[in-house]
């Protein structure tokens, strides 16, 4: 445990970074798709976290308030940002390795994961973010998003309902 | 849950970790250290500090509060006062003299002005600052506000610790709002005084000007022309940048309708705030009974306070008479941990 009056403010962004900046960036690019985009989303989370220690003081806190902040952030980036459609199709996919077929059928599966959460609703695709992504429990998911655990179910199934739909050949390939 | 629904779970976590195992996204620590770094808040001004405990832990955010209109209290009504940028209200400018307890609505050129004064009231976590637009005869923006900052607040949930002849003048130089004390009675934190209720008043006088200004211009307090180290027992021997709103602001403020306005048919409310989720309650009440409610939602909530308005509510069944509109911030616990909602509260008239 932290002595919080040892741990300052900067000592925590540092811990927090080296521990999570990699993991909400995948969390932003998730929901945002854009790898810059996330880049940003996140730097202003943890900035943010930063002007908020004073009240946090603790790392379990501070981690689900980054949590929240990223995933507020990128809602708001997408609300902001009319041309969402174009983004997705220019953004940014890790390049595929040239000629390898199993690298391009990664690419592929990669693309299409992204696709289909790009198509969800905006609520069902935080949901299913911080559930298959982060692990989250729905209570967890619950209190990231201010809705109850009832939302969190039903946007949890319909969320299931359609990625089935839209990864069908992914979910059963095991290749 | 099936085996077939406990398959699909786990695939599903698979195909979206796999989705973004591959992304390494860049290194951005250097940057925001640098936008956390304490002292700088522009490299021309390397010497504005926040002040007091909790607020020096946090200053660092200073770097990182974007100018925002609204959050300034700019109405959209006013003269913009950018453009008289080393406006003078020192009363006495005319003999040189600080110190005079002339009134700055004794300036020739006093006209109706509406200004955007900031007041202590009480909120969950202590004593927060709320914010009025207050009508008020003045030479100009600085001048108005400083004899607001020195006035009863219209809404009497709301207080000032400044009295009347706190304040001899106010000036702008467009980077730094002068603020000149009438003389050294408040420079220690009088008896009953709690010393957040001391540096909630000074960062009233920093929002207030600021607002007067349209800039986060930094506030330096003087005497007699010379600094002053200390105001009600908070250090000012510095120019003093605004602390964070989320730390001395009311997470909820009324803008419209005003204290004691009248109604009738229906009214549209509107505000800033901070709310979880950017949800913001409303109520009208009549004594302790809620007669109306719903809630709206703010464009932005967390890291600052941001505007809401209400969809039109109508009053046109409710019974003339006085009602108090509520707002509130969002509290997704009920009241079971933290310390409850934010609250502003309006007294309004229904015809």
């Amino acid at each position: 445990m932290h002595d919080s009056g040892v741990w300052s403010a900067d000592d925590a962004l540092e811990q927090l970074y080296a521990a999570h900046w990699r993991q909400l960036v995948r969390l932003s690019v998730l929901l945002v798709r854009d790898v810059g985009t996330a880049e940003e989303v996140v730097q202003d989370s943890f900035v943010a976290v930063h002007g908020r220690w004073s009240r946090l003081r603790d790392p379990d806190k501070a981690l689900a308030y980054l949590r929240q902040a990223v995933v507020n952030r990128s809602r708001s980036v997408l609300r902001h940002r009319a041309v969402v459609a174009r983004e997705i199709a220019r953004s940014a996919l890790p390049a595929p390795a040239p000629g390898a077929d199993e690298s391009t059928l990664t690419t592929a599966r990669r693309g299409a994961v992204l696709d289909a959460m790009g198509q969800l609703p905006q609520r069902q695709r935080e949901v299913m973010a911080l559930r298959y992504y982060l692990d989250l429990s729905e209570a967890e998911i619950a209190d990231t998003l201010g809705i109850s655990r009832g939302a969190v179910k039903s946007h949890a199934s319909r969320g299931c309902a359609a990625l089935r739909d839209l990864l069908g050949n992914y979910l059963e390939d095991r290749s | 849950m099936t085996d077939r629904d406990r398959y699909l779970d786990a695939r599903l976590s698979e195909l979206m970790s796999d989705a973004v195992s591959e992304i390494e996204p860049g290194d951005r620590l250097a940057s925001i250290r640098n936008e956390t770094r304490v002292t700088p808040m522009s490299a021309r001004r390397p010497w504005i500090y926040a002040v007091g405990g909790a607020v020096a832990a946090t200053a660092a955010v200073i770097t990182a509060v974007a100018f925002a209109g609204d959050n300034l209290g700019l109405t959209g009504s006013e003269p913009d006062p950018a453009n008289s940028p080393s406006s003078v209200v020192t009363p006495s400018e005319s003999d040189g003299t600080p110190g005079t307890s002339e009134t700055p609505s004794s300036t020739p050129s006093a006209s109706e002005l509406t200004v955007a004064a900031y007041y202590l009231g009480d909120g969950p976590r202590g004593p927060r600052l709320f914010r009025e637009f207050d009508r008020v005869s003045a030479a100009d923006q600085l001048a108005g506000a400083l004899a607001r900052l020195q006035a009863t607040p219209a809404d009497p949930d709301y207080r000032t610790p400044w009295p009347q002849d706190a304040f001899s003048g106010a000036s702008f130089d467009g980077d730094l709002v002068t603020v000149n004390l009438t003389d050294a009675s408040l420079h220690d934190r009088p008896a009953g005084m709690s010393s957040d209720e001391a540096e909630i008043a000074i960062q009233q006088v920093v929002y207030t000007m600021q607002a007067a200004v349209q800039s986060r211009a930094a506030v330096e307090f003087k005497l007699d022309g010379n600094p002053i180290d200390q105001v009600l027992g908070v250090a000012t021997s510095e120019p003093l940048a605004e602390a964070p709103q989320t730390d001395v602001l009311s997470l909820m403020s009324i803008t419209s309708p005003s204290e004691g306005e009248t109604v009738s048919g229906s009214f549209t409310a509107n505000g800033v705030g901070s709310s979880f989720e950017a949800n913001v309650q409303w109520q009208v009440k009549q004594g302790d009974s809620v007669v109306k409610s719903g809630f709206t939602t703010a464009e932005g909530w967390m890291d600052k306070l941001y505007p809401w308005q209400t969809e039109a509510i109508d009053v046109s069944d409710l019974t003339p008479g006085d009602y108090t509109f509520v707002a509130m911030t969002d509290d997704p616990s009920g009241g079971a941990e933290g310390h409850g909602p934010d609250v502003d509260t309006r007294t309004i008239t229904v015809e």
